[in-house]
């Protein structure tokens, strides 16, 4: 089929990825993360707010993903769809989630069992979150074309990698990974952004389509 | 030779000439993507002017391969199309009709 047919489709596949919004929110998640395991790793242990902060770890997950969605949604509603349109895409299938929570739920068993047979790799938990996050980034960006999320992948590995080798602990080591992977998230989004404004113009006047009758208001 | 180029004649004479039409198989293969994308979308990417996107649309539309629907973000006018079953499916023919001749 035709070249530009091609890229036009591959284009539109991930049109969401277009303005860096979506990285820049998974930057803040990220830095959120970091703020969390940094007052874990300045707590005691045994602290009843460190204790707390345990418990509610999911809840803190949860929420942050959440109301980082929620931003997104917000921000494209005034920056991208105005300037070049709005695209909805297709849920993913039964089969995909599947598949997806089968490979989640594998890593977390091989991770779980790593630390229970061998309790000092916990301190390569920085590099073990290093290497899967970087691996979904470089599956991502082969699946979606975008060469800024295998930099970003790069940077994941090696970033969990150096944390666990200069062996500043698990809990210090992924306040810092999450910490710095938050920021080169942030850059990425934030250059990303501009490069789209800049390349961007919101239209002056919003006018009505000609010829298609109206179906709702 | 004369029966091959005949099977090539044959199935180019079959290929759908409304989606065959260069702008609006770009319209349909964006639209074959995406569960649907607004009229602002569509013209980006197909660089087409409102008038003749709209033309193409209203082809489209009465061939029954795009369901269009007019409605409003807030006070804006919102435009979106989506291709219907018929429409995915005359979309992949026609590719698969495409792949067959290139590959001869």
């Amino acid at each position: 089929m035709n070249d530009d047919i091609q890229k036009a489709m591959q284009r539109t596949k991930r049109y969401w990825h277009v303005d860096g919004l979506v990285e820049g929110a998974f930057g803040g998640v990220c830095l959120v993360l970091a703020l969390f395991f940094l007052i874990q790793s300045i707590l005691p242990q045994n602290n009843l707010f460190s204790q707390l902060l345990n418990a509610g770890f999911v809840v803190i997950l949860i929420g942050s993903v959440l109301v980082s969605r929620k931003a997104v949604t917000l921000a494209k509603e005034r920056l991208t769809y105005p300037r070049t349109g709005y695209v909805s895409y297709r849920r993913s299938t039964g089969g995909r989630h599947v598949l997806a929570f089968g490979v989640a739920m594998l890593m977390a068993a091989l991770v779980t069992v790593l630390f229970v047979t061998a309790p000092t790799s916990l301190d390569w938990l920085p590099a073990i979150t290093g290497l899967l996050i970087g691996g979904a980034m470089l599956f991502f960006s082969y699946r979606v074309g975008l060469a800024r999320f295998a930099l970003l992948a790069l940077i994941s590995s090696l970033l969990g990698c150096a944390l666990s080798l200069v062996g500043l602990g698990n809990v210090p080591g992924l306040a810092l990974y999450y910490g710095l992977m938050g920021l080169a998230l942030l850059v990425s989004g934030g250059l990303t952004l501009a490069r789209y404004l800049r390349g961007t113009d919101l239209p002056e006047e919003v006018t009505d389509e000609p010829g298609f009758r109206h179906t709702g208001a | 030779m004369s029966q091959d180029f005949g099977t090539l004649a044959r199935s180019l004479a079959e290929v759908d000439r409304l989606i065959h039409e260069p702008a609006r198989l770009l319209v349909v293969a964006i639209l074959y993507a995406v569960e649907s994308a607004d009229f602002l979308y569509l013209q980006h990417e197909t660089g087409l002017t409102k008038g003749n996107l709209s033309s193409h649309l209203s082809k489209l539309e009465i061939a029954g391969y795009v369901e269009i629907e007019k409605t409003y973000r807030g006070k804006k006018p919102l435009t979106i199309c989506h291709l219907t079953e018929p429409g995915c499916r005359a979309f992949e023919a026609y590719r698969d009709q495409m792949r067959r001749v290139v590959n001869r």
